[in-house]
């Protein structure tokens, strides 16, 4: 098990390494001359050449390269041009409250999507679960930012109920949570809803009951337990969805996290702190996919003995 | 040579879908939707080749006159959400189109040789991947602008690493069924049809992943409409009208319901097929 | 005469949507005596298994019992809320399966799976559960029974496993047995090994057995009385030795017939001309006439009910009539 996740960190690493070069070569390719950005179109040329001498802009690739590294290496991310901070100030207060939306939606998600899996898995013939999985459908094809603005406008415009901008309270988190976690419960429900399928009509299904079990210790003991690898799985490949989602949402809700924070740096076109920003998405995404594979490992014994 | 067989075969398999067609009702509707996208895409210019502006019918709400309304420089949003769709639909078909070409020969050369060449094609395409794919379009749409071919490229890059993991894994399948046949096959030579006989192998899962990225396409692309850093205006598109009716919604809510529901109904024209088509192959598979 | 301590009469299963049923058991007949251990024989597709499965319980939709009665000690399982049969389960009436790699779940500990049987119907806790887990285990003959229950059933071979089913079915003493082909998925060796385990078992515990399989070497090894089923009827119920020396009704002796002994080399084997008909298949007759060698013209008329023959056994033949078998 150990071996597993020493392996896993190696190869996290690596992961982190190709991405911060792709990184790089993406934010060569983006247009707009850092040194005009950062002084303004009156400067002179000297001004801007020697800007550009100072920022290193003037030395072959490869040395840029290695530099751009060893900053990251030791924590350097540059400073912003629009914050006028470093850019780990301005991104450090931001980290949590994106987090924290990301995980109000998973734990949304799964709290309603994995029992309405359960049960349209189970009783997949009857008249409430075919109506469940119809309402997945239309989960799945309404945009997230289109569900948004419905959303505040019933809740918020006509029933005065929640409030439509973020504003630090509970109730301003639930609109947002909604919001991204809609898709994201109609893929776990019916990832859920497939994987309980297939269990059901395991001998092991059939033997727990042949042993007298409760019901209950039957579908939670020994269907859904077997079915969450899959589902986990999922999880993990929808990790992209819940960082992408949270851009849109956030802009639209005023929510103060890494996404809002990710459009204001596009729109000033400041680079430093884009590359930041990204820097923190990949890692997130990355990070969440270790995790996903040792939960994978924890729940299924067979792979964590290999 | 292997482009054209390929399309060739692409149609027959269409044709032969078409001929189940009948058989299941989500594909039905949702072929139906699409094909209603697509002359929508074609003739709504020709329908509407100037929307005019109405300063004195600003913001109605959907009458007799304006089924959908006005929006806030007095045009018929019905027009502009008609002329609208083609933006999107084309970027979504383009992209994900021209994705599949580009990622085709990655996707098969990774899957069919296996090894190094495989393992460098992997990396990069999972690296690319780490990206969530709005974040990611965010900035290729800084690269590329925001015209509708910087929009459509952007929606092909986002895709294709996805494209080439999926067709790679479809053409490991593939090659681990019939490479004993394979090996009955002599001579290099005949490695080019084996190449034809795994693309048409693979062409039915294709179809259904690239249904189901368009659809993908079509959330990125509208979303990249709705952050502002699509299409500029005048020039209409579903995300950006709808950004508009953000800042109008508590007085002229239609403005916002239209449009969204149109960009909804485009992706579940396209999740429809893709679902559709599964089951189609699925069902085929178990007979 | 001992105690019947299962009693069925008339049993009818089916399966189907509504308006289109195919009946798969029918009108089903026989009892257990306390302490006996039966044989239920047929070949894939004769019912045996839906019968079983009727007894537990765990008929599920689209199946259901059309008709007949299902008394054990005298209460009728038919009519049984969920609940109480849940109750009854594992607790009184017992099943282990064919296969024993699937029957157990792979995610959990076989220790676990032990100790939540007992836990759900002697409400023994954690430590408790373990002691008589070890016991158990010991008892069915598993080695170093603390090492085991901490294992996963894939950690363990297939007559273990098989041992570990039986010791789980048999941890709160129930008085029936029914086991569908416990043997068909084990390797010969272990095959012997594990009826004798379970000949012992029955024997010290006075339980009642079921023993559901194809195989009529295991018949001979471990029951004392058989019934014979073919196309979801009950065909022949007769003591195991009158059975094997004298059996009366066609399909047994064909199906007898058709065990290649040791020492016989024949040219061919023998088997059963035509084919099991089809549960959909209308026939007006016996099931089996088509291929029986001692067709009447009445056999294509109407199906035979059981006649008693000769003291103890029943026979579903036309030429039992009168009691006696015709030649």
């Amino acid at each position: 098990m150990a071996n597993y996740v020493l392996r896993r960190m190696i190869y996290l690493i690596f992961q982190v390494f190709l991405v911060l070069s792709l990184m790089f070569i993406i934010f060569r390719l983006l247009p707009g001359d850092p040194a005009r950005l950062v002084l303004g179109p009156l400067a002179s040329e000297a001004e801007y050449a020697r800007y550009r001498m100072q920022m290193g802009l003037n030395d072959p690739i490869s040395v840029q390269y290695l530099r751009y590294l060893q900053e990251l290496m030791t924590g350097n991310l540059g400073s912003s041009t629009s914050y006028s901070q470093s850019v780990a100030a301005v991104i450090l207060p931001r980290i949590w409250p994106t987090v924290r939306l990301m995980l109000c939606s998973l734990g949304l998600a799964v709290f309603i999507g994995v029992p309405a899996g359960v049960f349209t898995g189970i009783y997949p013939d009857s008249k409430v679960a075919k109506g469940i999985m119809g309402l997945w459908v239309a989960l799945l094809a309404v945009p997230n930012f289109w569900l948004g603005l419905l959303l505040v406008q019933l809740f918020a415009v006509r029933l005065n109920l929640l409030p439509s901008i973020f504003a630090g309270t509970l109730l301003s988190m639930v609109l947002p949570t909604l919001a991204i976690a809609s898709r994201l419960i109609a893929l776990i429900a019916r990832m859920t809803r497939s994987a309980v399928m297939e269990v059901a009509n395991e001998d092991y299904v059939h033997f727990a009951q042949a042993k007298g079990l409760y019901q209950w210790a039957v579908v939670v003991r020994h269907i859904l337990r077997p079915a969450l690898p899959p589902i986990i799985t999922m999880i993990g490949m929808q990790a992209g969805y819940l960082l992408g989602g949270s851009v849109v949402i956030e802009n639209l809700f005023s929510y103060p996290g890494m996404g809002q924070l990710l459009l204001a740096a596009v729109s000033a076109r400041d680079y430093a702190l884009m590359q930041g920003i990204t820097l923190f998405f990949v890692m997130t995404f990355l990070l969440i996919n270790l995790l996903v594979d040792l939960l994978y490992s924890q729940v299924d014994p067979r792979i964590r003995l290999e | 040579m292997i482009l054209k067989t390929d399309f060739r075969q692409k149609r027959g398999f269409a044709h032969g879908l078409i001929r189940h067609l009948p058989g299941h009702a989500g594909l039905t509707a949702g072929c139906i939707i699409l094909l209603f996208y697509a002359i929508l895409s074609i003739a709504g210019p020709m329908i509407y080749p100037r929307i005019p502006e109405n300063l004195s019918n600003v913001l109605k709400s959907p009458s007799a006159a304006n089924w959908f309304g006005t929006d806030e420089l007095g045009r018929d949003l019905l027009a502009r959400v008609f002329t609208g769709v083609r933006i999107d639909f084309f970027i979504a078909v383009g992209g994900v189109g021209l994705a599949y070409f580009v990622a085709l020969p990655f996707g098969l050369f990774a899957g069919y040789f296996g090894g190094k060449v495989d393992r460098a094609i992997s990396v990069v395409a999972e690296s690319m991947l780490t990206f969530p794919s709005t974040v990611l379009a965010i900035f290729i749409v800084t690269i590329f602008g925001s015209s509708v071919w910087g929009l459509l490229l952007t929606i092909t890059v986002t895709q294709s690493p996805q494209l080439v993991r999926y067709i790679r894994g479809f053409v490991i399948q593939i090659r681990n069924m019939e490479y004993i046949e394979a090996a009955n096959a002599v001579g290099s030579r005949l490695s080019f049809i084996l190449l034809r006989h795994v693309l048409r192998n693979t062409v039915g899962n294709t179809a259904v992943v690239l249904s189901l990225l368009a659809s993908e396409a079509v959330l990125v692309a509208s979303a990249l409409g709705f952050l502002g850093l699509g299409v500029q205006p005048p020039t209409p598109e579903l995300g950006t009208i709808l950004s508009r009716g953000r800042t109008y919604f508590t007085i002229a809510p239609h403005l916002m319901i239209f449009p969204g529901l149109f960009i909804a109904l485009l992706i579940l024209g396209f999740n429809l097929v893709g679902d559709g088509l599964r089951d189609k192959i699925d069902s085929k598979r178990t007979r | 005469m001992t105690k019947q301590i299962l009693q069925i009469d008339g049993l009818s299963v089916s399966f189907g949507q509504m308006g289109e049923r195919t009946t798969v058991v029918k009108d089903v007949s026989f009892s257990v005596g306390e302490g006996e251990i039966i044989g239920l024989v047929g070949e894939s597709g004769s019912g045996k298994s839906v019968t079983a499965k009727a007894v537990m319980g765990m008929i599920k939709k689209p199946g259901a019992i059309d008709s007949g009665s299902i008394l054990f000690r005298d209460r009728e399982l038919t009519k049984l809320p969920p609940g109480e049969y849940r109750k009854l389960r594992c607790r009184e009436i017992s099943m282990i399966f064919q296969e024993p790699m699937t029957a157990l779940n792979p995610v959990y500990t076989i220790g676990e799976q032990f100790a939540e049987t007992v836990h759900t119907h002697l409400g023994y806790q954690k430590k408790q559960a373990l002691e008589y887990g070890v016991q158990m285990l010991a008892k069915v003959g598993i080695s170093m029974p603390e090492t085991r229950l901490r294992q996963y059933p894939h950690e363990l071979s297939g007559g273990m496993r098989q041992r570990m089913m039986i010791a789980i079915a048999l941890s709160c003493s129930p008085s029936l047995l029914i086991a569908d082909e416990p043997t068909t998925a084990l390797d010969v060796t272990i095959q012997a090994q594990i009826l004798e385990l379970m000949k012992d078992l029955c024997h010290q515990n006075d339980m009642s057995t079921i023993v559901v399989t194809h195989d009529m070497g295991v018949v001979a090894e471990m029951c004392t009385r058989v019934m014979v089923m073919y196309a979801g009827r009950i065909v022949e119920i007769s003591p195991v030795e009158e059975l094997f020396a004298d059996p009366i009704h066609p399909y047994t002796g064909a199906l007898l017939r058709s065990i290649p002994r040791i020492g016989e080399h024949p040219e061919l084997l023998y088997t059963i001309p035509g084919s099991i008909m089809t549960p959909g298949q209308r026939h007006a007759g016996c099931r089996f006439s088509p291929r029986c060698d001692w067709r009447l013209p009445r056999c294509d008329e109407a199906e035979p009910p059981i006649f008693a023959v000769n003291g103890e056994r029943q026979v579903r033949c036309w030429r039992c009539e009168g009691g006696a078998a015709h030649a």
